[in-house]
C-alpha cells in the first residue's frame, strides 16, 4: 500500500551513512484516510471554481455583444445539462466555502500583525457567516429584480 | 485472569549490511488489555527476536522517541493502545524518513532544518545587564506557548504530503519553531526569520492540516504555518517597498 | 535542494501570488453561491420575477462602477484561486517533478482569464 515518496525526502545535505532505505508515504491519495481524501478534493474544487468562473466571464462577454446574445446565454443556461452542473457546483463550492471559513480561515490569523491584536477567535465564524448571509442576501436581491 | 488476547504483527525489518530493500516480518504477540503497541515491539524484541531495532525512551509522551507508522498512521507507539486496533497491526518507520534499520528513521535531515530557522532569541542590540530582566507578560507568552511545545517526535512530518513530495520544504515543527520565535516579544529576528522561512519554501505547504492532526502536543503546526504565510508575506512585501539597510 | 530556474522563479514569487490568492479564496465562496443561485439555478428554473435579468437591467448593473470594480476583482482571484489549489492537487496526487510547467500553465491561465474579463468589461461599455 505504502508508495515511494520522493527519492530525497528528508536528506540530509550532510550524509554519513552508505546504505539506508528509500522514504516511503503511506499511500497514494485515495488510501490514507477520508481525511485526507477530503482535503485532496478541496484541491480538486478548483475545477469547479475555473468552470464556474469560465460561465461568468462568457455571460459578460455575451453581455458586451448585445441583447441576442445575452439572451441566447440565458437560454443556454436553461439546458438540463447546465442546470445539473449548477447545482453540483452550487453544492461543491458551498462545501469548499463553509471548509475555508469554518475549518481554515481561523487557523491563519496571527495573534497580533504589528501592533494590532486579533479579536478573540470565537468572533470569527458568526462573523463569517453573518457577512456570507448578507452577501447573499444583497446579491439575491439585486438580481433578483428586487433593489435597484 | 483471561488466556491473552493474541494479535499479529507486521513489521518492518530492514538492514542495511544484508538486505537491497526493507521487507516484512509477522509477529504473534500475547497482548494484555491495557497494552500500547510499544509494549508488543518490546515484548518481540524481549521474546522472540533481539535483532528488531526501534526508538523508545520515556514511556509517556514527552520524549518524542518513539514515533512510527501504526496500519499507516504516524503514531507516538508508547501511546497507542492496542485496543483500538484489530487482530493485525502493521508497524512501519516513520512515513516520508529514509530508513537506517528496521523501524529507526535517519533524523538528520529534520536537525538540519531546525538549525535553518534560527530558533534563537535574535537581539538588534542586547541590553546591558544594568538594564533588568526583560519582562514578559503572561498575555505575551500565551502567544506563543503552543508552539513552544513541540517534542520534536516528527510525526508532522511523516503525516505531511509535501514533505513526501518537495524535499526543499522545510516541513511543519521547523516552521512552528521559528512562529514561535517570531511572536515571543524578546524577539527583534522576525524579518530575518521570515527570510528563511521563504528560503524554505514556506508557501509549499498547501494546507493538508495533516500534520496537526497527528500531533500528539496540540502544537498546531498548521496554525503557525498559516499564520507565518501571512507574516512572511507582509514582511516581503514592505521589505519590496521600504528596502531594510543593514541588518 | 537544487531546483531548475522555473521553479526558482516561482518560489522567488510565491508571496506576489499567495496574499491575492487568499484574498479569492475568501470572495470566492462569499459570492458565487448566490450568484449561482440566481443566476444559473433560478433564472433557468423561472424563479425570477419578469425582467430581472433584462438586457438593459443586467447592462445596467455591469456598468456601475461599483459592480465593475467587483467583477474586475472577483473574477480574476476567482481564477487564481482554483489554478493555485489545482497546482497543489497535482501535487498530491502525482508529484511535484514537473510543478514548473504545471504552475506556469495554470497562472498562464489566470492571467489569460483576467486579461479576458478586463477585455469583457470594457466591451459592455463600448457597446
Amino acid at each position: 500500500m505504502a508508495i515511494p515518496a520522493h527519492p530525497d525526502a528528508m536528506k540530509p545535505r550532510a550524509r554519513t551513512r552508505t546504505h539506508v532505505a528509500a522514504p516511503m508515504m503511506a499511500g497514494n491519495w485515495w488510501t490514507p484516510s477520508p481525511r485526507y481524501r477530503a482535503y485532496v478534493a478541496y484541491a480538486f474544487s478548483g475545477v469547479f471554481i475555473w468552470l464556474q468562473t469560465l460561465v461568468f466571464i462568457r455571460g459578460l462577454w455575451a453581455l458586451g455583444t448585445g441583447e441576442v446574445a445575452w439572451n441566447a446565454f440565458l437560454e443556454d443556461l436553461c439546458h438540463p445539462l447546465y442546470v445539473v452542473f449548477h447545482v453540483l457546483s452550487l453544492a461543491v463550492i458551498v462545501w469548499y466555502g463553509a471548509r475555508t471559513y469554518f475549518k481554515l480561515f481561523v487557523k491563519t490569523q496571527p495573534p497580533k500583525i504589528g501592533p494590532m491584536p486579533r479579536p478573540p477567535l470565537w468572533v470569527f465564524p458568526p462573523a463569517l457567516a453573518g457577512a456570507w448571509l448578507f452577501v447573499t442576501l444583497a446579491v439575491v436581491l439585486v438580481l433578483g429584480g428586487v433593489w435597484p | 485472569m483471561d488466556a491473552p488476547e493474541k494479535k499479529t504483527f507486521v513489521v518492518t525489518r530492514f538492514d542495511p549490511d544484508r538486505d537491497e530493500l526493507p521487507k516484512t516480518q509477522e509477529y504473534e504477540v500475547p497482548v494484555q488489555p491495557d497494552w500500547k503497541v510499544l509494549d508488543a515491539l518490546n515484548w518481540i524484541k524481549d521474546e522472540i527476536d533481539p535483532s528488531l531495532s526501534h526508538r523508545w525512551s520515556c514511556r509517556m509522551a514527552v520524549c518524542g522517541s518513539c514515533g512510527m507508522n501504526v496500519d499507516g498512521e504516524p503514531k507516538l507507539t508508547c501511546k497507542t493502545a492496542l485496543s483500538d486496533y484489530g487482530d493485525k497491526v502493521t508497524v512501519e518507520p516513520l512515513s516520508n524518513f529514509p530508513v537506517i534499520r528496521d523501524l529507526v528513521v535517519e533524523m538528520d535531515g529534520f536537525m538540519e532544518r531546525f538549525q535553518a530557522v534560527k530558533p534563537w532569541i535574535i537581539r538588534a542590540k542586547e541590553l546591558a545587564v544594568e538594564e533588568g530582566a526583560t519582562r514578559q507578560s503572561p498575555e505575551e507568552l500565551s502567544h506563543f506557548k503552543q508552539f513552544s511545545m513541540c517534542i520534536n517526535c516528527m510525526l508532522c512530518y511523516a503525516a505531511c504530503p509535501v514533505v513526501g513530495k518537495e524535499p526543499g520544504f522545510l516541513g511543519p515543527a521547523a516552521i512552528a519553531l521559528a512562529h514561535r520565535y517570531n511572536l515571543d516579544t524578546r524577539d527583534q529576528g522576525q524579518a530575518e526569520r521570515l527570510a528563511a522561512l521563504r528560503e524554505g519554501e514556506l508557501y509549499n505547504c498547501s494546507y493538508a492540516n495533516e500534520c496537526s492532526e497527528v500531533c500528539p502536543k496540540n502544537v498546531d503546526p498548521s496554525g503557525a504555518i498559516q499564520q507565518s504565510k501571512l507574516l512572511s508575506t507582509i514582511d516581503w512585501v514592505q521589505g519590496l517597498v521600504l528596502p531594510r539597510t543593514g541588518k | 535542494m537544487s531546483h531548475g530556474p522555473v521553479k526558482k522563479f516561482l518560489n522567488a514569487i510565491e508571496p506576489l501570488i499567495w496574499g491575492p490568492f487568499v484574498t479569492g479564496n475568501f470572495l470566492t465562496p462569499l459570492f458565487f453561491p448566490a450568484i449561482i443561485l440566481m443566476l444559473c439555478i433560478a433564472a433557468p428554473l423561472g424563479w425570477l420575477p419578469e425582467g430581472a435579468l433584462s438586457y438593459e437591467r443586467a447592462h445596467a448593473l455591469a456598468t456601475n462602477p461599483i459592480v465593475v470594480v467587483g467583477i474586475l476583482a472577483l473574477i480574476p482571484l476567482a481564477l487564481l484561486a482554483g489554478s493555485h489549489h489545482l497546482r497543489f492537487g497535482i501535487i498530491d496526487v502525482a508529484s511535484a517533478e514537473h510543478d514548473g510547467p504545471v504552475a506556469l500553465t495554470l497562472y498562464g491561465l489566470w492571467q489569460l482569464g483576467a486579461v479576458v474579463t478586463a477585455i469583457a468589461i470594457l466591451r459592455i461599455f463600448f457597446d
